[in-house]
């Protein structure tokens, strides 16, 4: 019934959400905004996906989250990484590393031959 | 720890339904701010923030998919739809909660029974490692009892058993005061409860010791319930003194609660030493030489059961045991003789009377369920078709197949719970009626504990599940994939799954139709047997006798006293204005036990099964107290005694097989001596009501040994009412003679009957139960395709069909159906009664009458079944018809 995502964008968003609040706690809005900040506007977090995301990251048990109030006084919930949070980071950053290293590997073999 | 977390998360208050929104809209504001910072009108800016979003509420239930507690949610939402379904459509749903309550029901029921009589094991630990040792001889059992030296030095010789015991199951009379009491006890040898592994409740239990010490002062061990019911509870009752058979003997302790001896279907209540048997079995064995019979190695009576070692399979033990066996036995009288063992975890029984109609019962039921099962299916396919529609409209909106079926699944275990819960209760129901009616004219002793205990219940609630599983998935799944432009354009019935349906109902109903088939002739069957045992020519007349027990010997009367305490109480009864005759037996007629002896007729030349035959010996009046004929010669009188010539009296059947064509009078044949026959009598059944009658011979009782007899008292009047009278004038000849199982002799052979009298109650019931369910199918179907036609046959009247054309239209269905049925259920009815032929009598297994009325009785039912659906569409309206579609 729910949209279904590849798993590697969804994984890529499990990192991003990881790596922006290794910075310090956001609410969700925040870290979208965050996200594409960063990366000069070039990644663009959906914000439909965004939420269910961030829920099932917190089931995961790697991010935990609170009622507080943000910079324009609203009511807003506060996401924060667990220590948990922090080694699947690290987990999720090598992956990557290992991922990009070897497409670059795959990209710089076809312009070589 | 990852489903605990999700637990805890699933129950922080604040985490669901508003939370969430709350989020999402802090989200939206923050966006629309931001855009209008950006330099957007407020209403541009808010529908940029939504658009961002997608669709809130699919965003909002993905996100809350992942929780347990949605899943739950959603579970219960399903429920909640599925009661709000069946409590819209309440035919339907009463249709399916009691066909399938009443299929779980007698399933549960008839379950309960096979539970307590079939898969029971004794209450001691490791049940499983016991067993029994017997002798066969080609196969077939020839010896399961073995004598008390015989016993004990397999025991001490082998390596295969943690110990082997032999018991005799004897009735005890104890007394207090002057009231006497029959209790059912055994006298068991030394290493009864090592083998059995029980612990005593209070005070210790048997010995070897105790065996030995016997004869000096004997003890004995009562039973949890006993010491409970009869004692009070009373810890004080180790070391108490009690008068058995009017002999005194102290309680050494109280068996395990629950324990009733090893053999499941009687319940014992008192271990004895086996060397007080004379005690117990009374006359010639308490005095002389009889006194020591029970060691003696020629005196075979004890039955075996022995624990195997663990880790020593049956057919090891065997190995170990059988060289021993021959070689204890000494002089090895039968070298074609071989020693079994075999499994006893469920105790010394003996196959029950009921075993085998409850095995019979237990595949009728599961008959009936399946087709009540079918029943359930057809309905559930009818009732998805119908709501073909709803379905392929929520399937366009986005509603999920998975969702669809789960929610049709749920209905169907809404359904099977509910059929689960009436079935429970009407099990309850048929298991207390009929305890009630297979105990009533039982006095005491019978333990067959039936109940729903949780084995039982969880056979019904598994039950419930996979019927619902079984025959809600395929409908289920049927139903979840229409197609939806056809169904939504509302040209229903031109779809594959309607017509898919209607293919697998139809298959359903001629499988129903065979099953019911099968049931209903089995059931005929039954009955039969039931009239042939019922009209059976016994030979004498049952009706107004009364029998009774009375055994003198077990309150100390003395071997010599015996024969005149019966004199006195036979005298005193004779005399009494409300009894017509009386009389005493050996044995009692139709009770199952026999005595056969050997004997030789002169000149006869003997084939091998003429060494022995059946005896009774009986006092004077016997034949006038049952009215059976004297044929010739004189009946046996008082002056029969010892010192006179022996005589006997012979039936019919004696004289046909031995001295064909002569008149026996006068003649003898020999047993220890020559026997004088003086008298004929007529042919009657002896041990049991299905046996074949055989040759008799009647011995006088005064000229043989015997210490207890079954009085047999025929009343002028209703013989309910001198029971009183005869248990007073018994009583006035000693207060304290043991009288028990007083019983009407018309009720004891009724008694001997009740298996098969509950076998064809219940088989009838049960077929009369399964036609019913066949005929709601049909119903249902006929019904069914007379809707999906209707506008179809509104267009026939229309074109100028008559009534008939239309009824004829359904009647054609209904009766291809049955036709099937019918051929499909004959040679699986042939074929299953095949097995049960050891359970009839007095009819043959394809008796064609029988199966000539089911097959009619099938005919009607179809016919009935169809003819409401059949006359709604002959007088369907023409213009209606068409114009409602």
């Amino acid at each position: 019934m729910g949209k279904s995502k590849p798993d590697v964008l969804q994984g890529t968003l499990d990192l991003l959400v990881l790596k922006t609040l290794a910075r310090g706690p956001q609410h969700g809005y925040g870290i979208a905004t965050t996200i594409q900040r960063i990366s000069e506007e070039a990644l663009r977090v959906e914000e439909g996906s965004l939420y269910p995301a961030l829920h099932r990251i917190e089931q995961e048990g790697w991010i935990r989250s609170e009622w507080g109030v943000s910079e324009k006084n609203r009511r807003a919930r506060f996401y924060s990484i667990t220590a948990a949070g922090r080694k699947q980071l690290a987990r999720e950053e090598k992956q990557w590393d290992k991922l990009t290293a070897a497409v670059a590997t795959v990209l710089r073999f076809s312009e070589g031959s | 720890m990852k489903w605990l977390r999700r637990l805890w998360i699933m129950f922080r208050p604040d985490r669901l339904g508003s939370d969430l929104d709350d989020e999402l809209r802090f989200h939206l504001e923050e966006r629309v701010d931001e855009n209008i910072a950006a330099g957007m009108s407020e209403e541009e800016a808010r529908r940029d923030a939504r658009l961002r979003f997608g669709n809130p509420t699919l965003l909002k239930e993905s996100a809350r998919e992942n929780d347990i507690l949605v899943w739950l949610e959603t579970a219960t939402q399903d429920l909640r739809y599925a009661l709000r379904g069946l409590r819209r459509s309440p035919g339907f749903a009463a249709t399916a909660i009691v066909s399938l309550g009443l299929g779980i029901g007698a399933n549960t029921a008839i379950f309960s029974f096979v539970n307590a009589l079939l898969l029971k094991h004794l209450p001691v630990p490791e049940p499983a490692r016991l067993v029994q040792l017997a002798e066969y001889e080609d196969g077939k059992l020839t010896n399961s009892v073995f004598s008390y030296p015989f016993l004990a030095e397999l025991d001490k010789a082998n390596r295969a058993f943690d110990g082997l015991f032999g018991r005799y199951p004897v009735r005890v009379n104890l007394t207090s005061g002057d009231v006497a009491e029959p209790l059912n006890g055994e006298v068991v040898t030394g290493s009864y409860f090592r083998t059995l592994q029980l612990k005593p409740a209070l005070g210790r239990l048997l010995t070897e010791e105790d065996i030995d010490a016997a004869a000096g002062s004997p003890v004995c061990v009562i039973s949890y319930s006993m010491w409970q019911e009869r004692f009070g509870g009373n810890p004080d009752i180790v070391g108490r003194k009690l008068l058995l058979n009017a002999h005194p003997y102290t309680v050494a302790g109280v068996t395990e609660k629950g324990f009733y001896g090893p053999q499941l279907q009687s319940r014992i209540d008192m271990q004895l030493p086996v060397s007080r048997m004379g005690d117990f079995m009374g006359g010639f064995f308490s005095t002389g030489d009889g006194g020591a019979m029970w060691k003696s190695p020629d005196f075979r009576w004890l039955q075996p059961l022995a624990r195997l070692k663990p880790g020593i399979s049956v057919s090891q033990a065997q190995a170990i045991i059988e060289p021993l066996a021959r070689a204890t036995m000494r002089g090895g009288k039968n070298e074609k003789a071989a020693f079994r063992l075999k499994d006893a975890s469920q105790g010394t029984s003996y196959d029950s009377d009921f075993s085998k109609p409850v095995i019979v019962l237990m595949a009728i039921v599961s008959l009936v369920l399946l087709i009540a099962c079918a029943n359930l299916a057809s309905l559930l396919l009818a009732r998805a078709n119908a709501r073909a529609k709803e379905f392929a409209v929520r399937l366009s909106l986005g509603a999920s197949r998975w969702r669809l079926v789960r929610q049709l699944m749920v209905e169907s275990l809404a359904i099977a719970c509910s059929g689960g819960l009436l079935g429970l209760l009407l099990a309850l129901w048929i298991v207390q009626t009929l305890l009630a009616y297979l105990n009533a004219g039982l006095t005491g002793g019978s333990t067959l504990q039936v109940g729903l205990d949780p084995l039982v219940i969880g056979f019904s609630i598994l039950l419930s599940l996979l019927t619902a599983l079984l025959f809600g998935l395929v409908p289920a799944w049927q139903s979840a994939r229409p197609e939806i432009v056809p169904e939504l354009k509302g040209s229903p019935g031109r779809n594959q799954v309607s017509l898919g349906g209607v293919r697998i109902r139809r298959f359903l109903i001629v499988f129903q139709i065979a099953l019911s088939l099968m049931i209903l002739f089995a059931a005929g069957l039954l009955t039969r047997t039931l009239r042939s045992l019922k009209t059976i020519d016994l030979g004498f007349d049952p009706a107004r006798v009364i029998a009774l027990n009375v055994d003198p010997a077990m309150n100390g009367h003395r071997l010599d006293e015996i024969d005149r305490v019966f004199d006195e109480i036979l005298g005193r009864l004779r005399a009494h204005p409300r009894i017509a005759a009386a009389s005493l037996a050996v044995v009692a007629p139709l009770e199952g036990s026999a005595i056969s002896l050997g004997f030789e007729v002169p000149g006869h030349i003997k084939k091998s099964s003429d060494v022995q035959t059946n005896f009774n010996m009986i006092g004077p009046d016997y034949f006038k107290t049952l009215s059976q004929a004297l044929l010739a010669g004189r009946d046996f009188t008082d002056r029969d005694v010892k010192k006179a010539p022996v005589v006997a009296i012979v039936n019919k059947l004696f004289v046909d097989q031995y001295m064909p064509g002569q008149n026996p009078i006068g003649r003898s044949f020999k047993m220890d001596g020559d026997v004088e026959i003086v008298g004929v009598v007529s042919d009657s059944r002896y041990q049991d009501l299905r046996e074949t009658p055989c040759p008799l011979i009647y011995l006088p009782a005064k000229q043989t040994h015997n210490s207890g007899y079954t009085l047999l008292i025929r009343t002028r009047l209703e013989s309910r009412k001198a029971i009183a009278d005869i248990r007073d004038t018994i009583r006035s000849v000693d207060p304290r003679l043991p009288i028990y199982r007083i019983r009407e002799l018309q009720d004891q052979i009724d008694q001997g009957i009740s298996p098969e009298r509950v076998l064809s109650f219940l088989s009838t019931l049960f077929s009369a139960l399964a036609t019913l369910l066949c005929g709601i199918g049909i119903y249902g179907l006929i019904a069914y395709a007379v809707s999906r036609r209707t506008r179809e046959i509104g267009l026939r009247f229309a074109l100028g069909a008559q009534k008939i054309d239309v009824a004829n239209l359904f009647l054609r269905e209904s009766v291809l159906l049955v036709a099937a049925g019918i051929a499909a259920g004959i040679p699986l009815a042939l074929a299953s009664t095949r097995v049960m032929k050891s359970v009839l009598y007095g009819v043959r297994p394809d008796d064609p009458v029988t199966l000539s009325l089911t097959i009619a009785i099938f005919v009607v039912a179809g016919l009935l079944a169809s003819l409401l659906p059949v006359l709604k569409a002959a007088g369907i309206e023409p213009l209606q018809a068409l114009r409602d579609e």
